[in-house]
């Protein structure tokens, strides 16, 4: 990552109008725009769309760049509400009124069952993977968004509420319930296999 | 799982995302030795996380796709 020194000079230089140094620093941080943008969306079209609307806001308004949080972060953010925004719009339905909310607004830690030791091999098998895929995209758009830069890329509990404009409380609520449901979904698949009822599940 | 430990299951969770304090966790983990439905609850959700990691890959932006955002950019790929 750059150092904080000569990204400000880029981004002093790229606002005004500098295209070699806005050609950095959409370089410099393309590869995990489109990587955030793509465990979002899925699939490489839209995550392709999230890249340029991003890029295109940060060309389109660096002026307004106060520069109080990283550049990264600012992308990061901008990312996000597009790719959460796509989402929604594909829904069309508003993921606060979605009834997948509602069941998670129910989950609580009081529900799991121990993962059987003997049985430690099935989580290399496809059809494990395939299961944690289908939970994961499951998941309300907004508790994945969290589980995704909480868990998979690593972001601070601050800096994911940063990001996403939410409170660090409810970074922590919604990172727990989409870890809870993952866990019962791998539970239930775990317990469907060994009572040897895999498939009508 | 008792209801007092639904509390101490959020702490828990807290715990796997290193945001509480380190004392805290010295007694967690003194709470866990001895309590079987946190160890479990802990250890579930760790592999949990681990398995997501693991099943997780690299996403790199295809060079097609990377070409064609500094085309829509209107800007030359330095």
């Amino acid at each position: 990552m750059t150092n904080p020194e000569s990204e400000s000079v880029l981004i002093s230089k790229a606002q005004k109008g500098d295209k070699k140094a806005s050609s950095i620093l959409v370089n410099q941080y393309s590869s995990r725009i489109y990587a955030v943008a793509f465990r979002l969306m899925q699939n490489e079209e839209d995550a392709e769309d999230v890249l340029q609307e991003t890029f295109i806001i940060m060309l389109n308004k660096l002026h307004m760049f106060e520069g109080k949080s990283s550049l990264y972060t600012w992308l990061y953010r901008v990312a996000t509400n597009v790719a959460l925004g796509k989402l929604r719009k594909k829904k069309n339905i508003d993921d606060s009124r979605s009834n997948n909310n509602i069941e998670f607004e129910n989950i609580s830690s009081l529900e799991f069952a121990d993962w059987p030791d003997h049985l430690a091999e099935e989580f290399d098998t496809e059809e494990f993977h395939k299961c944690l895929q289908k939970a994961m995209n499951e998941l309300p758009d907004h508790y994945r968004a969290v589980f995704i830069l909480r868990d998979l890329e690593g972001h601070s509990t601050r800096n994911t509420a940063k990001i996403l404009e939410i409170s660090e409380a409810n970074v922590k609520v919604r990172l727990m319930r989409a870890r809870l449901y993952l866990r019962d979904q791998l539970a239930y698949h775990l317990k469907c296999v060994d009572r040897g009822d895999y498939g009508r599940q | 799982m008792e209801d007092n430990n639904k509390i101490l299951s959020d702490i828990l969770n807290n715990k796997l995302s290193e945001d509480i304090e380190d004392d805290a966790v010295q007694e967690l983990a003194d709470h866990i030795k001895k309590c079987e439905d946190c160890k479990m609850d802990v250890d579930t959700i760790q592999q949990t996380i681990r398995l997501a990691r693991s099943g997780d890959f690299d996403v790199l932006i295809p060079p097609n796709i990377s070409n064609r955002l500094f085309k829509v950019l209107g800007l030359n790929k330095e």
